[in-house]
């Protein structure tokens, strides 16, 4: 188990590495800069712009100040496009309102989605079943800008019981006064993972019901809900973990559409806007913070693994 | 069991939410506004865009401020100020109560210090432009002047004296602009340049002060009672939100979230502009297109002939455009001036008509579009933009049997290709900075900054020269009108309409007014609620 852990966390090392390194040149290679708007300005106060933001220096040189203020120091550099910030700063504001939003939509998305799929698997063509999978196919086949928009329409344009998307603070409104915000991105957020999830539970549980030791273990005269819980649940929900992984590091980063129409002020919102606007500084640290939690999710699930499948060896 | 549990779960956030709902409102008199994006600095002299100037108005005050109607100037930080025979010194008197919002004084020293620090090369501010009026401030931001021989003197604590290069006769309404605002020494002293304009160490000279910033979220602006005016300052606070999204933040307004955002999606056009909150002011800006003339970049040679660009100008039906495209009560723009610019009348060089074009177009040696081979429209990846040109596509093929070809970029990489002449016809836009047509005439000399056309005229050059140097405001608004001929005759740019300033505002919200500019100081609106 150590010497598993060891050996990941030195393979970890070398893959942010790469991802850095490949980030790095890929966004300066992109054409447009940071710099560039409707209006030009004068050769002589660019130059003095690209001085302060050592653009005037040769790419390596840039990219290994860019290695070495972040390895020595954690330091993601100043944002080009919001002046007077540094990455850091604002990764520390965006990312825990992605954080807040993903992981209670991915809460959500697993306590109904786990339902919902145990209920399909267990009325097998019966109205239950039809019901859950159909309302599988739609979250997974409705894109996100429709499903917002509709949630909006209904339920604060129609029946003006939730704001018209926004964001609103604990520290201004208490945490009870957030509830309104957090519905609609929420909810919305979930849906397509509940469908997914839904999926996977209910192919994991039709795979594990037909078991010999399902069979044994009703043979044996135990309780349904004995063979539901210890056995069979066990086995079905290996599928959803090395799903939910990944997922929980692509939701707490942010949802672009969810937060761009709702406003937002989260990781995937600003990600986009980082790369348009192309502020390189931030691009980098949206990038590294997101294959960072990846990297983490991946790992943990590998764990966990061992854990909920008996066949599974660290070696 | 579970049905029950689902049920209570329900039940419960309903609760909440209804409970949420009757918190009571406070009676505080606060003006809720979406500016449309994240402001990149809060830095008076480091700004160069609308949403950025929309908050400096309201925290910063220059030597004067706009008149929130007719932009004028009126006297902000100096009292009064005069002018000399020759039209090149400025002498301002300072008002002896103006103070930062922490109390530190405002003096002649803070402007001087001010300006010399925007032109400084190591603040690289990219509008140290807009200061390079004054005598000597050009030379200190390339690095080939000193700051001493900048013309900017403090003549004793409450006087500031100004040389200019030449007579500006706009000079005194820069005096509102936002790179001409004071800045905090102390603070910057403290805390540095980068960092001073930060929530937490923030001070403020305007009616407002800033109290709270979330990037990408909200700014919250709370009275400055220690602004020398602050009686007449009604809203005890602001809050402006940074909201991408159009369809949404009116939506807000609709729900009666906000007091004010700007923009409608032509597609709720028709819904929203028969509504009284609907706004559409004239806006000093012209939307144009602009064609590579540059002989070395120009890979479609028919638009190097200036009967080609004519035939092409003259066959684009703008009334069309503006009534069923864009429909919020554009102006087809036939000169590249806005025709709300004071004291001004553009030149109107051409009239829309098929036939003299066709005729050009055969003239030139294309009859019927043979021979011309097709032109790539290039315009940055946007739906209106896309439309605009889909329809102008449709006119030229159908008037001139020209094939025009569409092509789309998205923002950046569309600027990077038009300042290296990369294109062929390339959708553009310019706002005018201040209330004077040289924001739009000067950009078009040659090698200009803002010139993507490749453009070049010694005629054209030496009429914009002669007009800096003219003091006779008739005289200079002929010589104006002589160079705009020449631009309109040899199109180098296809204007298509004047932009409107489209916005929305709840009734109950008095003391605002609509501009040329966009500009709106909150300093005296109020809110009349029941």
């Amino acid at each position: 188990m150590l010497k598993f852990i060891v050996r990941r966390f030195f393979s970890s090392i070398i893959t942010i590495f790469v991802i850095i390194t490949v980030a790095y040149f890929l966004i300066r290679a992109v054409p447009g800069d940071p710099f560039s708007s409707e209006k030009n300005m004068p050769k002589e106060i660019r130059e003095n712009l690209n001085r302060k933001f050592h653009l005037d220096q040769p790419l390596y040189k840039q990219y290994f100040m860019y290695l070495n203020n972040l390895v020595f120091h954690f330091d993601f550099g100043p944002s080009f496009r919001s002046r007077g910030f540094s990455v850091n700063d604002l990764i520390k504001q965006y990312f825990p309102v992605s954080l807040l939003i993903g992981s209670l939509a991915m809460i959500i998305a697993v306590i109904l989605g786990v339902s919902f799929g145990m209920i399909s698997a267990l009325n097998q063509n019966k109205f239950g079943d039809y019901f859950f999978m159909s309302y599988a196919i739609l979250g997974i086949s409705v894109p996100m800008f429709v499903i917002v928009p509709i949630f909006l329409l209904i339920f604060s344009i129609g029946l003006k019981i939730l704001p018209v998307g926004g964001w609103k603070r604990a520290s201004d409104v208490g945490i009870i006064g957030m509830i309104p915000y957090l519905i609609i991105p929420i909810f919305s957020l979930s849906l397509p993972y509940t469908a997914y999830i839904t999926r996977m539970t209910k192919a994991g549980m039709m795979d594990i019901i037909r078991k010999d030791f399902v069979t044994t273990a009703r043979a044996k005269g135990l309780k349904n809900s004995t063979i539901l819980f210890r056995h069979i649940m066990k086995g079905s929900i290996i599928p959803v973990v090395s799903y939910v992984g990944p997922a929980f590091a692509g939701i707490v980063t942010g949802s672009v559409v969810v937060e761009q129409i709702l406003g937002i002020p989260g990781m995937g919102r600003v990600f986009v806007q980082a790369a348009f606007n192309r502020d390189y500084s931030l691009v980098m640290g949206d990038v590294i913070t997101y294959s960072l939690l990846i990297i983490v999710m991946n790992f943990v699930v590998d764990i966990l693994y061992g854990f909920l499948d008996p066949r599974v060896k660290y070696s | 069991m579970k049905k029950k549990l689902i049920i209570l779960f329900v039940v419960a956030i309903l609760f909440v939410i209804a409970g949420t709902f009757l918190i009571g409102q406070s009676k505080e008199m606060v003006f809720r506004m979406n500016n449309g994006t994240e402001p990149q600095t809060l830095d008076p002299a480091i700004m160069t865009g609308v949403p950025e100037f929309r908050i400096a108005m309201q925290i910063f005050e220059g030597l004067t401020a706009y008149h929130p109607e007719t932009l004028q100037p009126l006297p902000g930080v100096a009292q009064s100020w005069t002018v000399s025979k020759d039209g090149l010194v400025y002498t301002f008197k300072l008002r002896t109560n103006a103070k930062w919002s922490d109390n530190t004084p405002i003096d002649a020293e803070t402007f001087k210090y001010s300006w010399l620090r925007a032109l400084a090369p190591e603040t690289a501010a990219e509008y140290a432009y807009q200061l390079w009026y004054i005598k000597g401030a050009e030379k200190y931001t390339n690095g080939e002047g000193k700051a001493e021989d900048v013309g900017i003197k403090v003549v004793d604590k409450y006087t500031l004296q100004v040389t200019l290069e030449a007579p500006t006769p706009f000079f005194i309404s820069l005096m509102s602009f936002q790179t001409y605002m004071p800045v905090p020494k102390h603070v910057i002293d403290k805390v540095g340049s980068d960092k001073w304009y930060l929530k937490d160490n923030i001070v403020c000279n305007g009616p407002f002060k800033l109290v709270e910033w979330y990037p990408n979220d909200h700014i919250t602006l709370v009275k400055n009672d220690r602004y020398w005016d602050a009686a007449k300052v009604k809203l005890s606070k602001v809050v402006i939100y940074a909201n991408e999204d159009n369809s949404t933040s009116l939506a807000q307004f609709a729900a009666g979230e906000l007091e004010f955002q700007e923009g409608v999606p032509t597609e709720q056009m028709d819904t929203w502009k028969v509504k009284p909150e609907f706004h559409a002011d004239p806006y000093l800006g012209t939307y144009y297109y602009m064609i590579n003339v540059d002989p070395a970049k120009q890979t479609n040679k028919a638009l190097l002939d200036v009967r080609v660009r004519k035939a092409l100008t003259m066959s684009i039906n703008r009334k069309y455009l503006v009534e069923n495209i864009l429909k919020a009560g554009q102006i087809p723009a036939y000169s590249f001036v806005p025709p709300n610019m004071p004291g001004y009348k553009g030149y109107i060089g051409f009239k829309e008509n098929v036939e003299e074009a066709k005729k050009l177009l055969a003239d030139a040696g294309y009859p019927g579009g043979k021979g011309l081979g097709s032109i790539t429209i290039f315009y940055n990846t946007s739906a209106g933009h896309k439309k605009i040109a889909e329809a102008i596509q449709q006119m030229w093929k159908q008037y001139l049997g020209i094939d025009a070809l569409l092509e789309n970029q998205e923002w950046k990489v569309y600027l990077d290709r038009r300042q290296q002449h990369d294109y062929q016809v390339a959708r553009a836009g310019w706002i005018g900075d201040y209330v004077d047509p040289n924001t739009f005439l000067d950009m078009w000399i040659t090698d200009g900054g803002n010139n993507d056309t490749g453009w070049s005229n010694k005629t054209y050059d030496d009429l914009i020269n002669k007009a800096k140097y003219e003091q006779d405001p008739k005289k200079r608004m002929a010589i104006f009108y002589e160079a705009e001929k020449i631009l309109m005759t040899e199109l180098p740019i296809i204007p298509i309409y004047f932009y409107v300033n489209v916005y929305t505002l709840q009734l109950y919200v008095k003391g605002f007014y609509g501009n040329i500019l966009g500009m709106h100081p909150l300093k005296e609106v109020y809110l009349l609620k029941k």
